[in-house]
């Protein structure tokens, strides 16, 4: 062993505390940085990998009825096309599963077999030039009785090959036996798309077909430029171009998609990253203060380890191992542990992609987290190591102690004016006296209260959506839809006769073509008061007259529209002047999508009827009774959803990792004002000593050493909120636009004064936690002791 | 100049006194005995020197007699109060009204300027400062005109003067001071030591000083030899020339 290394370790010893501090703090680092840097390999690889692998579709493109075969053959040679499938015959229909799982009788018996819709689609194979099918489950169609399902969907309803579906044809029933399940590239997750695709052979769909259906055609496009969704509604000019007007469907874009697949991730990912680089920052700070400290304390030491013939290189090689050593150990435990972590998530999304498990060691991923470990630790601590380097010999072994280099700091004068008692003030002095490792300290709480302040604010924001209707898609407890066949008048009757009803808002979907933009919007058109479910416009006012409008942001910005601009477009071929009167909040289509007066529909297709309706129920009625007594009136054309206001997984799944990084970071900001008040009281026990010797109490003390800290943690705690504030405002927005939306600062009102004081407090608080025990040390070190040294 | 501290009117008993004082340090096979069986006592308005050989046990007996340490058995009056019994708090408040330090390496307080430094034991124990003795007190010390300096910006002569100023604010029964002029040159030496007679001579301050340096032993009343954690002679003035010969025998 070289006398470096025994030096190294014998100092490890001998500074164990130190040792476990930065141990923890890498530890922590390094779990979240690799947890965040195995989901960004993991999870951006895996949708890509599946669209390449099944040759995704850049676009899925509906048609109406108006196309013919021939025309819509046509566009695949239509210029940017690289190659396209279909057309296939496309159609929305009902089914009912046959088998009834046994905890299901009940409500089967009471609300007859549940409903599904799916969109059924006539194609003959899995395979072709865009738009693959990967079959994961039974076979392809062989025979006109069959059907096959994506998987999430089988997953969703609890279905299985061989089972059969009852399509919903009028009022027959055509039984369809599962074939096979698939993953569609091109399609999102069951949770967030409906109605899925499901596959039949193309001889079979005319026999799907109900009275009232409206069939089209859909086809599968890969294009040259597919970067943007910008890029790809310019890919679907010329397409659009070669076929009679309004024949352009609903649009169906793989980066829709791919954000859909990635949206947790992606958000969790950029939390993560944001924390795990915190978590360095800090560690790196609190190693170059243990450094610096263990220089100052050690100057004797480094002076007798020079003056025997160690070279300065061999003095900043020792101090950076002494660093480097418990660093590692700490990889050794955090990167597994960040794995680990990261294990539910990864596979998570390569599940859903049928894609198999990928490896549980992602190699990139822990070789950047020890490269970045290993320079981090060893330039903090390298920094001021070579100041000890280059120490004189003579002069560390005559003074025995560091100089201390003494700058009245503008701020502990300040304080001196203020006529506080000696001991505050002393440790205000104490607080400023190494000004550097002061800031690091400050830095370190004002990164932890920031942190938490996001946190509590986030939370409280999330959760105040999740209650408020504006922000949910409306309060109502009842949905229902019913079949083509079932008149709207006499449903209407039903529920108005039900003492338990308080509002009824029944609702039609339609696309409009918007003049200007390409894509046809999806629009929703109510009847009755859509404001007595809650919704309410977040800026300008709810539509009240035919013609008006309210949309999200993410339309106003493609239409260039403000809240009071007029636009035209058309329904159904018919042209239309719109008055854009307010801004709503709907993460529908991400938010590419208009709400309407239902006269607003009829005026350009008079005969609609709503397709389902909402119910409001009053105060303490009983949904289940409710949905009970409406399904009983008519059980074949009538399906009957009772609405259950869960958080959505991905709010919960944020949540939860904000809360813990925050505590994460909390915990760290503890440990450097820890280790800083060490380091502080181990070079002053001297100071201390004499101060005892002079009269100063233990009690005196460690009010002193108390107080040092206490204003590090204030300084932290007053620049951390404001901060955290900040933060919370710019991710909140930053996640509203991820989904379409904005929200504006009066919306995520979520701090009070009392709970900002409150978390200046906390700050204050973890400091002078962090700095009782040195300040005990302090207080209770005997003065003979240190005084005999001399 | 200050009035004289109470005890030099109120008795003619010692200041400070020791009883079969005893240190042991460390157990079993390792245990060193600093101190054995120490019998002393100083009376008010003296200046003594305690002298000896590096670890002689100097600096464990004053440490003991200035209650800064707890001795192994034996007993330490200071002002008619015996130490033995008192708890930390008893003994921290002692030493506030009691005693006064002078240290070999100053020790000031680098943050606080020349006159924070010196009003410090008063401010610990939330006294009032009365200006106008501070400013005496000052003058007396040369340091009139550097109050406002922080100990960084002072000499090695001044930052001990200070010492000595912070040591005399609360007028304590006795003042410890330690190897007082061991970190300075023997201009500042001779001003420092002229400073500590001159408080005994005018102000009928008692002072113990321990210290391996004969000419300060020679400014001393008496001056008390210890060798192995024994006195070994008990004198009176000595001429430098005369100590150095006593030391010489005692090596």
């Amino acid at each position: 062993m070289t006398a470096v290394w025994r030096k190294t370790l014998a100092s490890l010893r001998r500074r164990r505390l130190q040792a476990v501090i930065i141990g923890l703090v890498v530890l922590l680092a390094a779990g979240t940085a690799t947890l965040a840097l195995t989901l960004l390999f993991g999870s951006t690889n895996a949708y890509d990998q599946a669209f390449a692998q099944q040759r995704g579709a850049h676009v899925l493109q509906e048609f109406t009825g108006g196309a013919t075969t021939v025309q819509l053959a046509h566009t695949a040679r239509a210029p940017g096309v690289t190659a396209a499938a279909g057309p296939w015959r496309t159609d929305n229909i009902t089914v009912e599963p046959a088998r009834v799982p046994p905890d299901e009788r009940q409500m089967v018996a009471d609300f007859g077999p549940p409903k599904l819709g799916l969109e059924v689609v006539g194609r003959a194979s899995p395979a072709g030039p865009a738009d693959d099918l990967r079959l994961v489950a039974g076979h392809w169609l062989r025979s006109g009785n069959q059907i096959v399902l994506t998987r999430s969907f089988a997953l969703a309803q609890s279905l299985a090959v061989g089972e059969t579906l009852n399509a919903v044809v009028g009022s027959r029933r055509v039984p369809l036996i599962i074939a096979g399940e698939v993953i569609d590239v091109d399609e999102m997750d069951a949770a967030n798309q409906s109605p899925q695709h499901a596959w039949v052979l193309p001889a079979t769909l005319p026999r799907l077909i109900g009275p009232g259906d409206q069939p089209g055609y859909e086809m599968a496009y890969r294009f040259r430029h597919a970067a943007t969704n910008a890029a790809l509604r310019a890919d679907l000019v010329p397409i659009k171009a070669l076929l009679p007007a309004g024949a352009l469907g609903f649009t169906r874009s793989y980066i829709d998609v791919r954000n859909n697949y990635n949206i947790t991730s992606a958000l969790v990912l950029t939390f993560l990253l944001a924390f795990s680089v915190f978590a360095l920052g800090a560690a790196a700070l609190i190693v170059a203060n243990i450094v610096t400290g263990a220089v100052l304390a050690g100057f004797r030491d480094i002076g007798i380890m020079k003056a025997i013939g160690f070279t300065p290189g061999q003095v900043v090689q020792m101090l950076v191992l002494q660093m480097l050593v418990p660093a590692l150990i700490a990889c050794v435990v955090g990167i597994p542990l960040g794995l680990l972590l990261s294990r539910p998530l990864v596979t998570q999304s390569a599940d859903a992609l049928g894609l198999p498990p990928p490896a549980a060691l992602s190699l990139p991923a822990v070789l950047l987290v020890i490269a970045g470990v290993v320079t981090v630790v060893a330039v903090s601590a390298a920094l001021p190591a070579w100041r000890a380097g280059r120490l004189s010999p003579v002069r560390a072994i005559v003074s025995g102690t560091a100089p201390q280099g003494r700058k009245a700091v503008g701020l502990a004068r300040a304080l001196d004016r203020l006529h506080l008692p000696p001991t505050v003030r002393l440790g205000a002095g104490q607080a400023f006296a190494r000004p550097l490792r002061a800031g690091f300290t400050a830095v370190a709480v004002l990164v932890g209260v920031a942190t938490v302040t996001f946190a509590v604010g986030l939370r409280t924001t999330l959760m105040h959506g999740l209650n408020d209707p504006a922000f949910n898609g409306g309060d109502y407890q009842i949905e229902v839809s019913r079949l083509m066949q079932y008149p709207d008048a006499r449903l209407m009757h039903t529920l108005r006769a039900q003492p338990q009803t308080q509002a009824i808002v029944a609702r039609d979907w339609a696309s409009v073509q918007v003049n200007g933009i390409s894509q046809p919007v999806q629009s929703v058109f109510t009847r009755g008061d859509a404001t007595k479910l809650g919704l309410r416009a977040l800026q300008g006012r709810w539509y009240a007259a035919p013609g008006e409008a309210v949309a999200p942001e993410a339309f106003m910005k493609e239409a260039h529209l403000r809240v009071g601009d007029y636009f035209t477009g058309s329904i159904n071929g018919r042209r239309l002047r719109f008055h854009l009167v307010g801004m709503m909040f709907d993460t529908a289509e991400f938010g590419r999508i208009l709400y309407m007066d239902f006269s607003t529909l009829h005026r350009a297709m008079p005969g609609e009827v709503p397709a389902d309706y909402l119910v409001r129920l009053r105060p303490r009625s009983d949904p289940t009774a409710y949905a009970i007594r409406v399904n009983r009136t008519s059980r074949a054309d009538l399906t009957v959803n009772i609405q259950n206001n869960t958080a959505s997984s991905v709010i919960a799944t944020v949540n939860d990792v904000v809360l813990v990084l925050a505590l994460v970071l909390a915990v760290i900001a503890a440990a450097a004002v820890f280790n800083t008040v060490l380091l502080n009281t181990r070079e002053r026990v001297r100071d201390t000593a004499v101060l005892k010797a002079v009269g100063m109490a233990p009690r005196q003390a460690i009010l002193m050493v108390a107080t040092s800290a206490a204003i590090l943690g204030l300084i932290g705690g007053i620049l951390g909120i404001p901060a955290g504030v900040v933060l919370h405002g710019v991710i909140l927005q930053l996640m509203a636009n991820l989904v379409g939306n904005t929200i504006s600062p009066l919306q995520y009102q979520a701090f009070s004064a009392p709970l900002l004081l409150g978390l200046v407090i906390a700050g204050m608080l973890v400091a002078v936690l962090g700095a009782l025990l040195p300040a005990r040390w302090a207080a209770y070190t005997g003065v003979a002791e240190v005084l005999h040294a001399e | 100049m200050l009035e004289a501290p109470d005890t030099t009117v109120t008795s003619a008993r010692p200041v400070v006194a020791a009883e079969h004082l005893t240190r042991l340090y460390g157990e079993g096979q390792a245990q060193v005995a600093a101190l054995r069986d120490v019998e002393v006592a100083f009376q008010p308005g003296t200046f003594s020197a305690v002298m000896g050989p590096s670890g002689s046990g100097k600096s464990t007996l004053m440490h003991l007699l200035a209650g800064l340490d707890r001795p192994t058995s034996g007993t330490v009056t200071i002002d008619g109060v015996e130490l033995n019994g008192l708890n930390d708090k008893k003994l921290t408040l002692l030493r506030r009204q009691k005693v006064g330090f002078v240290f070999q390496f100053f020790n000031l307080l680098p943050m606080l300027t020349a006159e924070e430094n010196i009003t410090l034991p008063l401010r610990i124990a939330g006294e009032r400062v009365d200006e106008a003795s501070l400013r005496q007190l000052l003058e007396a010390v040369g340091l009139a005109d550097r109050k406002e300096h922080r100990p960084a910006e002072l000499s090695g002569g001044q930052q001990q003067r200070v010492a000595i100023a912070r040591a005399l604010i609360t007028r304590p029964a006795v003042i410890f001071a330690d190897e007082p002029t061991g970190n300075l040159d023997s201009q500042s030496s001779r001003e420092v030591l002229d400073m500590l007679r001159r408080a005994v001579d005018d102000l009928g301050q008692t002072i113990v000083m321990v210290t391996h340096d004969a000419q300060a032993a020679a400014v001393a009343d008496r001056i008390v030899f210890l060798e192995d954690g024994r006195i070994v002679r008990d004198e009176g003035h000595l001429t430098a020339d005369q100590i150095l010969d006593v030391m010489k025998v005692l090596r």
